[in-house]
């Protein structure tokens, strides 16, 4: 078995957990700049909100068994919606954020209510139909979208916080606005995911019907799992947009989709940080790879995904959760009792 | 008092009738056993009883109310729960996680409790969940590496975690050996004197069936062909020749 296990944690774990994690990512994240370059510092900024999007989308997918192959969809509207409102003079920064939370959260909930009806496949290619339907609008809908253009030259405002007002137009400022952003997203994930809601969600990847007849209503708690991925999602979307000051329809396209699906992969879907090492990974892998394979990077990085869904299921993570896990050698002693006879004893091992 | 009730109960699927008119009533605190050939409609009436297939035609009513037609996670939640033939759990979650899911979703919708006390309550109820499945020493490993019928007992404390009224039991004992049959025997024993569970199954093992069942109905090709005391039902010329053959 090379799947980790995972444990319900309770209330108070998990909320030392988050708190103990929170002030480590909280110091790891604060001496980021003191070490690196300004140009370095923009690529961190870029990898903080991957990881968010990631993150987001591995709520669907390695939590709730959901593979969302759309999840660009709810970029593109919170992307979308921060550059419109802050080209049509929007100032306020945190109310431009929450206007792409919930505008990405309400697109979840109407999209997700056709789609959590489905299972695998069909929802696969449901949500990929309604991102590909996105993207088709932002092309169409010139008027408002700037068409292939996109929307150029986004301004950045400054925060406004508690009468203080800081601008963002360094590096570093911004820097900090993204890295609270997403750590205090991450933490709300966290909590997500080791509640008891999570529990539920984690029994409906496991088995759908099965929950069902425990009495979870199974497609109200996948939509409900659908809408918090896609605020989140939505989120990131608005950060990229103010970094890189352009909403393109890039954001929307199914390449785009795909991005956070490989990362979960490559880094494990099924432990909750998987899907962030998976994004340091797949950026280190990208750079390696196509520094020496200019044309053909894509393909090996395609075949490391396929190598990683046929032979390391659960990603890099899982292989150290497994490496560490002393609950291994529990597991390998596990003897029924209520099996008299030897030959019917079955060991973790599948010997007997 | 009759706690479960259907009237003119029937599933098709095209042509084949699985399930034909059956009237049936389940009487509260009755243990009744449902027996018959391969694809006599046990399992599809199961099915058709707790949502998980649509009737064609006929009512369900439980406890007073129609609940025909309602989805399967309010018919649980209304207090009918069931185990499956094939072993069904969550694999990945550990034993203690299976029970706690059980647990924290049906009591939230039984509304016998808010959803505060519900959580609140939860660990004793996993707790005795787990001692009544006689399952404490492996609460904390994951379900699939458990041996075929320890599984089997985790899927029926599953179906015991919402303290149902009614439980349907398919075909406890398939698959099992000679001892831990007996164990379960005992088992769903317990469960009907002790805990006052309404039980019904259905079971291939005669002898499973003889030494529990209060009430035989006996089904044939979607119909009930005889319904009684077992030791009535037993020497039913019917019975005998939808068994034997003709």
């Amino acid at each position: 078995m090379s799947e980790p296990v995972y444990r319900y944690l309770g209330a108070r774990a998990a909320l030392r957990r988050a708190m103990v994690g929170g002030v480590i990512a909280a110091a790891g994240l604060a001496l980021v700049p003191a070490v690196v370059s300004p140009f370095q510092l923009l690529f961190a900024t870029e990898m903080l909100i991957q990881c968010l999007f990631a993150l987001a989308f591995n709520l669907l997918f390695g939590i709730t068994g959901l593979l969302s192959f759309g999840q660009a969809a709810y970029f593109g509207v919170g992307g979308y919606l921060a550059a419109l409102a802050l080209v049509h003079g929007w100032t306020g920064i945190l109310g431009v954020l929450l206007l792409s939370t919930v505008g990405a959260a309400l697109a979840g909930l109407v999209l997700g209510y056709c789609c959590v009806r489905l299972n695998e496949i069909y929802f696969a290619m449901l949500t990929l139909a309604f991102g590909q339907m996105l993207y088709a609008g932002a092309w169409q809908w010139a008027e408002v979208t700037g068409g292939s253009d996109g929307i150029l030259g986004v301004p950045r405002p400054p925060l406004r916080l508690l009468g203080l007002t800081l601008p963002l137009d360094t590096g570093l400022a911004f820097y900090v606005l993204v890295a609270t952003v997403v750590l205090l997203a991450t933490l709300f994930l966290w909590g997500v995911a080791t509640s008891p809601f999570g529990l539920m969600l984690r029994a409906i990847r496991e088995k759908p019907e099965r929950a069902e007849f425990v009495g979870i209503p199974v497609h109200r708690y996948r939509l409900a799992a659908f809408v918090l991925s896609a605020a989140c999602t939505g989120l990131a979307g608005a950060l990229v947009v103010l970094l890189g000051h352009t909403a393109t329809p890039e954001m929307l396209f199914w390449t785009k989709s795909a991005e956070p699906v490989m990362m979960s992969l490559l880094g494990g879907a099924k432990v909750f940080l998987g899907p962030a090492l998976g994004v340091l990974v797949y950026a280190w892998l990208k750079e390696w790879l196509s520094s020496r394979l200019v044309d053909y990077w894509m393909l090996v990085m395609g075949l490391i995904v396929v190598g990683c869904g046929l032979f390391f299921r659960g990603g890099l993570c899982g292989a150290l959760v497994v490496w560490w896990s002393a609950r291994l050698a529990q597991r390998m002693s596990y003897v029924s009792t209520r099996d008299p006879q030897p030959d019917q004893i079955v060991r973790a091992d599948g010997s007997s | 008092m009759s706690l479960l009730e259907t009237r003119n109960l029937t599933k098709s699927f095209g042509r084949m009738v699985a399930v034909d008119h059956v009237d049936l009533t389940i009487a509260d605190g009755q243990l009744t056993a449902v027996i018959g050939p391969n694809g006599a409609g046990k399992t599809t009436l199961f099915d058709v009883i707790t949502g998980r297939l649509r009737p064609t035609a006929g009512r369900i009513t439980f406890r007073g109310q129609d609940i025909t037609g309602l989805p399967s996670h309010a018919i649980v939640s209304r207090g009918i729960a069931r185990s499956f033939q094939v072993t069904n759990v969550f694999p990945e979650l550990t034993v203690a996680d299976n029970f706690r899911v059980a647990v924290l979703s049906t009591r939230r919708f039984a509304g016998r409790h808010g959803v505060r006390g519900s959580a609140a309550r939860a660990p004793a109820e996993v707790a005795r969940l787990l001692r009544e499945m006689g399952l404490q020493s492996y609460a904390e490993l994951p379900c699939a590496v458990l041996s075929h019928a320890d599984q089997r007992l985790v899927d029926i404390g599953l179906a015991l975690a919402g303290c149902p009224h009614l439980l349907l039991l398919d075909e406890p004992t398939a698959g099992m050996g000679p001892a831990e049959t007996v164990a379960m025997t005992h088992l769903i024993r317990h469960l009907a004197q002790h805990e006052r569970l309404t039980v019904v199954l259905t079971e291939h093992d005669m002898q499973v069936v003889f030494a529990l069942a209060e009430r035989v109905v006996v089904m044939h090709q979607g119909r009930i062909i005889a319904d009684g005391a077992p030791a009535v039902v037993r020497d039913d010329p019917l019975v005998r020749a939808a068994y034997l053959g003709q």
